[in-house]
């Protein structure tokens, strides 16, 4: 039983997503794809209690590794795993067939087969221990993020659509060349084999070249510095469920398939964590300048999204425990904000559209308020959690750059979170605001606002801090 | 002779790649983008498939009078990767279609600048 | 609908179509003892009525396999893969462990499921590359 348990959250959503199509009903479509989202999820919170016991593996078709496909979980992917789907399912049930009203003509089912393929892709490249299969999922998630993005409402959704299509699938082919290359150089493709073979590979160069690519890869995937441009057009373009999506997890998979791939398999170490900690410090700083100029709602908090998701890249640069916490916390503190935060403002696009808030949706706007304190990092909510495990981290590590860097970009982010309020607070409700939609929107985002309190009051995500570090290698 | 070969088959290989990535990053026209992300995926297709080429060795059939076989794992890698990029090339398409629908161009610049128009 | 295709096309498309039809089904069910495979089966399947399309006109092969058809099709395909290897989980074995098809003999068993699941395949490439082309063809500019 407990064997089911490690394959359910890749393949729930995969073998759900056709019945979803063969049943055609938009209706019992959103149904459908949103149990399958909660089995997800509650099969990924079963796997937790056994974090400590160490990796897991799973041989698909009974085949032996190297030779056969596994899923290894261990204490690095299996709480992302719950990050991912926990995220999908809020997401989902916001995505009513009502919220989406109109876009589709009738291939409601299309877009919640879509979803949940992406969903399936994403956690199938945080499950996987072949370094082949990695590159197949990330295709998966990419091509369907593509048509869920061109679903926007925007009469330029297309056309982000398509640029993303062409940075992400370059992105995706720099990562298909770098597993080449490990596989000449090595001849195996499963990632423990690879972790042993690479370090005494007779062709080091062709090695590091394929880290280098691989690198490449995921570097465009989730958005570091400086290949971070397509995703304020990304989240600008896409339906609002969607982009609450993929500003809880999707960035944070390919951030994980970074460290996985350079620190654990690769075992580049100094080289490699002096290169993370040098994007992630600059685009901290860029992202938090960026979003503090722009025009448009959605990039703001794109941008904010840049900044934070530095702090994640930045903690595991630190290549100690504490570091591996504080990143873990980032990760659920940012997947709750930033996802409840897109969830609450809702088609909201424009800061005009947020004016009067607080009279005509006094709840919509204390979980804004509320949402937004977190991402300003006010102490008892998330943010704070992990400001204080990172700046902690960084100055035990003796990093004063660092403390530096995240103690100035918290500045910015006061700059940025009152440009969101003060619309929401202190102007007058324009006549023609358009009018968010009620009841079921705010389920997801109260439950986010809910998540969030939770990680900042408990130590819950910072339990996972020491089999993440174990998973890397970090902690005894 | 065969290491000269196959030099000259990496070079040509590269020649191949970077033609697509320069297609991919010059051209403004859409379909012409997709064409040269087309390119740059078979180079990596081809050179993937070199991977597994043993000079005297043959198909990986098993078959009485050869002893010595290519490595057929690059060429299932490759069928999967090759279905995955016409997957891209049929969404990007797809894509195209809809921006000359609601932008009224194919050509990058001009879709852009009536996008920010609107 | 007829289309200006000449009588000679015409002739002669309606002698190619059934024996690629044919070859389509030989190369997905042979796939397992030589080259083949139902990628490949789906391919040619598709590009069989790809043709008759071309000849005798959309609307014409729309009446042999409807778009709703292959709609229902192209998942199916898909459930009958993931059924070969729900069976294997069902039974005990892992998923996708052909063998569970034929406890007695596993070596029978891999074939079996390599069959069923490259006929998987062949539905949903056939049905997904046929939708590519109605999709774009059936395409009319709004207003």
């Amino acid at each position: 039983m407990s064997e089911i348990l490690l394959i359910a959250p890749v393949l729930l959503p995969l073998l759900i997503a056709p019945l979803v199509v063969m049943l055609g009903s938009q209706r019992a479509g959103w149904l459908l794809a949103v149990l399958a989202a909660l089995v997800a999820t509650l099969a990924s919170a079963a796997l937790l209690p056994a974090l400590g016991e160490g990796p897991r593996s799973y041989h698909f078709g009974n085949w032996p590794p190297p030779f056969g496909i596994e899923y290894v979980l261990d204490g690095l992917n299996t709480p992302l795993l719950l990050l991912t789907n926990a995220s999908a399912l809020l997401a989902l049930i916001a995505a009513t067939p009502a919220t989406l009203a109109g876009r589709f003509a009738g291939r409601e089912p299309v877009f919640y087969a879509l979803f949940l393929l992406c969903l399936s892709g994403l956690s199938g490249i945080l499950a996987t221990g072949d370094a082949f299969n990695v590159f197949v999922f990330l295709e998966i998630s990419s091509l369907c993020t593509y048509g869920l993005v061109a679903a926007g409402p925007r009469p330029g959704s297309a056309l982000a659509a398509f640029q993303y299509l062409i940075l992400g699938t370059l992105g995706g082919s720099f990562v298909l060349l770098g597993v080449g290359f490990w596989l000449q150089a090595t001849g195996t493709l499963n990632m423990a084999d690879l972790a042993q073979r690479l370090p005494q590979s007779e062709y080091g160069e062709v090695a590091l070249a394929g880290s280098v690519l691989l690198l490449l890869g995921f570097a465009l995937k989730s958005a570091s510095f400086p290949l971070q441009q397509w995703l304020p057009a990304v989240y600008a373009a896409a339906p609002w469920p969607v982009t609450a999506f993929l500003a809880a997890c999707a960035t944070k998979v390919a951030i994980y398939a970074m460290v996985r791939l350079a620190l654990d398999v690769a075992a580049l170490g100094e080289a490699a964590r002096w290169l993370f900690g040098l994007i992630a410090l600059v685009g901290i700083v860029w992202g938090a300048l960026a979003a503090c100029v722009q025009r448009d709602l959605r990039r703001m908090l794109a941008w904010s999204s840049v900044s934070q998701l530095g702090y994640i890249l930045f903690a595991f640069s630190l290549g100690t425990a504490a570091g591996v916490t504080a990143a873990m916390i980032q990760f659920f503190s940012h997947g709750a904000i930033k996802g409840g935060l897109f969830l609450a403002l809702g088609p909201a696009r424009s800061f005009d559209d947020l004016a009067g808030l607080r009279e005509r949706e006094p709840w919509r706007c204390a979980m804004l308020t509320l949402l937004t304190m977190g991402l300003l990092g006010v102490p008892l909510t998330a943010g704070f959690a992990a400001k204080w495990a990172l700046l902690s981290a960084a100055a035990q590590a003796g990093h004063g750059i660092g403390l530096g860097v995240v103690i100035f970009s918290s500045l910015l982010a006061v700059v940025y979170c009152l440009r969101l309020l003060e619309p929401v607070w202190l102007r007058a409700p324009q006549r023609d605001a358009p009018q968010l939609p009620r009841h079921a929107m705010l389920l997801p985002p109260a439950l986010a606002t809910l998540a969030m309190f939770a990680l900042g009051l408990t130590p819950w995500a910072a339990s996972f801090g020491r089999p993440a570090a174990q998973a890397l290698g970090w902690a005894p | 002779m065969t290491l000269w070969a196959s030099q000259l088959f990496y070079a040509l290989d590269g020649l191949l790649l970077v033609t697509g990535l320069y297609l991919v990053i010059a051209q403004d026209n859409l379909v012409k983008k997709l064409l040269g992300l087309s390119l740059f995926q078979v180079a990596i297709f081809v050179f993937y498939l070199s991977l597994g080429k043993l000079f005297p060795g043959g198909a990986a059939v098993l078959l009485p009078e050869q002893s010595i076989y290519s490595h057929p794992l690059p060429h299932v890698l490759i069928l999967t990767a090759i279905v995955v990029g016409i997957a891209t090339l049929a969404v990007g398409l797809a894509l195209v279609v809809r921006v000359q629908e609601e932008l009224g161009s194919t050509e990058e610049d001009e879709a852009r600048l009536e996008d920010r128009r609107r | 609908m007829r289309t200006g295709s000449p009588v000679v096309v015409r002739v002669v498309t309606k002698q190619l179509v059934p024996p690629i039809l044919l070859f389509a089904l030989y190369v997905q069910f042979h796939g397992d003892y030589g080259p083949g495979g139902g990628f490949q089966a789906g391919v040619i399947f598709a590009a069989g009525i790809v043709l008759y399309a071309m000849v005798f006109g959309i609307e014409t092969a729309k009446a042999v396999l409807p778009p709703s058809v292959l709609l229902r099709l192209a998942p199916l395909g898909v459930l009958l893969f993931s059924a070969v290897g729900l069976y294997g989980l069902a039974t005990g074995y892992h998923f996708l462990d052909y063998a569970a098809l034929d406890p007695e003999d596993p070596a029978h068993g891999q074939h079996l499921g390599l069959l069923l699941i490259e006929f998987g395949v062949g539905v949903t490439v056939a049905a997904t590359m046929l939708l590519l082309f109605y999709t774009f063809t059936s395409r009319r500019p709004p207003r």
